[in-house]
C-alpha cells in the first residue's frame, strides 16, 4: 500500500514537472547594446507585453565580450526561442543556434541579413504607404518628392513605394544610383524641381558619409527639405523631419510574434512592417527650408527637436 | 490613552504631509514636447511660486506610474482614457476635467475594414492606444462581435498608427480602436482610404484631459489644486493652457462614475 502511494506521488510529481517544463519554454533575449535607447525601449516594451520565461544577455557588457562564452551559454540554456535586438544580436544567434526559432527587431536593412527559415522579424523600415501618408498629413504642400535608390538594395521595395505614391496621388520620382560611387554630383541638379527629398538608408546610394553630406549640403543650399529615416540627421539644417519605426511598438510586436511561435502557431510571413511610427521634427529647420507644418496633425509628432 | 494616540497619529500624519511638497504631475502622451527638461524649467518656477507645487512632467507612462505609486500628496494631469490603466485607479479621484471649444468628452470608435465585417472575424488583431482592460470591456459589450472571439491586442502609442496599420494591413491588424477626434482628422485627410473603413461606436467615452489626485490626499492639496482654475488670469498660466490645448478647467462632480461615463 505504502509503495503504491510513493509510486503515485512520484509519478504525479514527474507529470507535474514535465508539465511545468512544457509551460516554461525559455526565450533568450540577446540585446546588441542595452545602453542604446532604441534597443533599451525595444527590450522594456517586449518584457512588458511578453509574460513567458525570459533571460537577457547584453552583448555590449564586458561579461559577454567573449562570444565563445555567449555560444556556450546558448547551448547550456538551449532556449526555445532567441529574441534578437539589433543586427549584432541576430548575427550571433544565427551563427550559434540557427536551428532554434529566432525573432528579431531593430536590425539594419533586414533584407540584407543572412537568411534563415527559422527567423521571423519586424523590419526597421515602415510600410511605404504609412510613411507617405504621414508625410502628406504633416506637409500637405508636398506634391513632388524625389528619392535616390540602388537596385541592389531596394529593388522590391521601390516597386511598392511607387505603387503607394500613385495610390496617394504623390508624384514620386525615383533616381537609381547603381554605380560603385553611389549618388554623384551630377544627379543632384535633378532635385531642384522637387518639393522634398525622401532619404532612405541605402548603402548603394550613400556609399560613405561624405556622399550623405554632399546631398544634404546641396539641399540646404537650394532649400529642398529633406525627410530622413533617422533622427540623428536632424542636426543638419536641411533635414526637416525624421520618420522611423517606433521602438516601443517594435518590442510589443516582437512579443506577439514570440507568443505565437512559442504557442506553436504556423506563421507564413517571415518579415513584418512596424505598426508604430516615431516622428521627430525640427521647427527651426522647417523654417529655414520655408516649410509649413500642418498644425492639426501636430499630435502625430513624437518629439520636437530644437 | 486611546485619545492621546489618536491625536499623536493625526499630528504625525500632519507633520509628514507638511514636510512633503505637493507635486503636480503631467503625463500627456498626445502632446509633443520639445524637451521635458525645458518644460520643467519653464513652468516649474511658476507653480512653485504660485502654490509651492513641485512640477514634474513625464515622457513615459511607466515612470509616471512608478512615481505616483506610493505618493499621497500629488495631483496629475492625464488623458481621461488613461485613468483606468493606472494600477491604483481605485484609490484615485478626478478633481477637474479640461474643456476645449466647449467640449470635454472623447468618444472612441471601433474601426474595421468594410470587406472584413466584425461579425465574421474569429480572431481579432486589435491595434489601439487604450488600456487592455478597457479594450476587453469594449469587445465584450459589442453586439456585432461574437462572444467566443479570440483577441490579440497590439499596443500602439498613437491612434493614427492604429488607423494606418489597419489601412495598410500591417501586422495583420484588422481592427483599430481610436478616438473620434483622430478618426475624423484621418477621414478628412485620407478620404479614399477611409471610404474602405467601417466605423462602429465602441460605447466607451472618456474625458479628454483630467486632473486626478489620491482619494486620501491631504486637504491642503484641494486648495492648491484651485491654481488650475486661475491659470487663465496671467500670461504664464495662459501659456500653459495653450500648451495643453485647453480653454478652461471644470470641476468634476460625483457621482459620475467611470462606468456611467462609459455608457454615454
Amino acid at each position: 500500500m505504502r509503495s503504491k502511494f510513493i509510486l503515485i506521488t512520484l509519478l504525479s510529481t514527474l507529470f507535474y514537472l514535465g508539465g511545468q517544463a512544457e509551460k516554461e519554454k525559455l526565450t533568450l533575449i540577446l540585446n546588441s547594446n542595452s545602453s542604446i535607447e532604441v534597443y533599451k525601449n525595444n527590450e522594456s516594451s517586449f518584457l512588458k507585453s511578453y509574460k513567458g520565461k525570459t533571460e537577457s544577455i547584453n552583448l555590449a557588457s564586458p561579461k559577454w565580450s567573449n562570444l565563445d562564452k555567449v555560444k556556450s551559454h546558448i547551448y547550456d540554456v538551449y532556449p526555445e526561442l532567441i529574441y534578437c535586438i539589433g543586427t549584432k544580436a541576430y548575427l550571433v544567434a544565427n551563427k550559434f543556434a540557427p536551428e532554434r526559432k529566432i525573432v528579431y527587431s531593430s536590425t539594419i536593412n533586414c533584407h540584407d541579413l543572412p537568411q534563415n527559415k527559422n527567423a521571423y522579424g519586424i523590419a526597421s523600415r515602415l510600410h511605404p504607404g504609412m510613411e507617405l501618408m504621414t508625410l502628406r498629413m504633416l506637409f500637405p504642400s508636398f506634391k513632388k518628392i524625389a528619392m535616390f535608390y540602388s537596385r541592389k538594395h531596394q529593388d522590391k521595395w521601390i516597386d511598392l513605394v511607387e505603387t503607394e505614391a500613385d495610390r496617394q496621388k504623390i508624384k514620386l520620382t525615383t533616381f537609381s544610383c547603381d554605380s560603385v560611387w553611389g549618388v554623384t554630383q551630377n544627379k543632384l541638379k535633378y532635385l531642384n524641381s522637387f518639393d522634398a527629398l525622401w532619404l532612405t538608408p541605402d548603402p548603394g546610394v550613400f556609399v560613405n558619409a561624405a556622399k550623405l553630406k554632399m546631398v544634404l549640403d546641396y539641399c540646404q543650399k537650394h532649400k529642398i527639405p529633406v525627410i530622413s529615416y533617422s533622427a540623428n540627421l536632424l542636426t543638419h539644417p536641411a533635414v526637416a523631419t525624421s520618420i522611423s519605426g517606433d521602438s516601443k511598438t517594435l518590442g510589443s510586436q516582437s512579443a506577439i510574434l514570440v507568443n505565437r511561435l512559442i504557442d506553436g502557431q504556423e506563421i507564413a510571413q517571415h518579415i513584418f512592417y512596424p505598426a508604430g511610427t516615431e516622428i521627430k521634427i525640427s521647427p527651426k529647420n522647417c523654417k529655414a527650408m520655408d516649410l509649413d507644418v500642418d498644425e492639426d496633425t501636430a499630435e502625430m509628432v513624437n518629439a520636437v527637436i530644437e | 490613552m486611546k485619545r492621546f494616540l489618536k491625536t499623536l497619529l493625526i499630528l504625525l500624519s500632519f507633520l509628514t504631509y507638511s514636510e512633503e511638497q505637493a507635486t503636480l504631475c503631467l503625463y500627456t502622451p498626445n502632446i509633443p514636447v520639445k524637451s521635458f527638461k525645458k518644460l520643467k524649467i519653464e513652468y516649474g518656477e511658476y507653480f512653485t511660486k504660485q502654490e509651492n507645487l513641485y512640477f514634474q512632467p513625464f515622457a513615459s507612462k511607466d515612470d509616471f506610474e512608478k512615481y505616483v505609486a506610493d505618493k499621497k500628496n500629488f495631483m496629475a494631469i492625464i488623458p481621461g482614457c488613461q485613468l483606468k490603466a493606472i494600477p491604483s485607479c481605485d484609490k484615485l479621484q478626478t478633481l477637474f476635467y479640461g474643456v476645449s471649444d466647449k467640449e470635454s468628452d472623447e468618444k472612441f470608435f471601433i474601426i474595421s475594414q468594410k470587406n472584413k465585417p466584425l461579425d465574421q472575424l474569429k480572431k481579432i488583431h486589435i491595434a489601439t492606444s487604450l488600456d487592455e482592460q478597457i479594450v476587453g470591456d469594449i469587445i465584450s459589450r459589442n453586439k456585432s462581435i461574437s462572444k467566443d472571439v479570440e483577441t490579440e491586442i497590439l499596443p500602439v502609442s498613437k491612434d493614427l498608427d492604429a488607423l494606418m496599420s489597419l489601412t495598410f494591413n500591417v501586422f495583420e491588424v484588422d481592427v483599430a480602436i481610436v478616438s473620434e477626434k483622430v478618426y475624423n482628422l484621418y477621414s478628412k485627410r485620407n478620404e479614399s482610404f477611409s471610404a474602405e473603413l467601417a466605423k462602429t461606436d465602441s460605447g466607451f467615452c472618456a474625458k479628454r484631459t483630467i486632473v486626478i489626485a489620491p482619494k486620501d490626499c491631504p486637504k491642503t492639496l484641494h486648495k492648491k489644486s484651485q491654481i488650475l482654475t486661475r491659470l487663465n488670469k496671467d500670461a504664464k498660466g495662459r501659456d500653459f493652457m495653450t500648451f495643453l490645448s485647453l480653454d478652461s478647467w471644470a470641476e468634476y462632480k460625483e457621482p459620475e462614475t467611470m462606468e456611467e461615463s462609459n455608457e454615454k
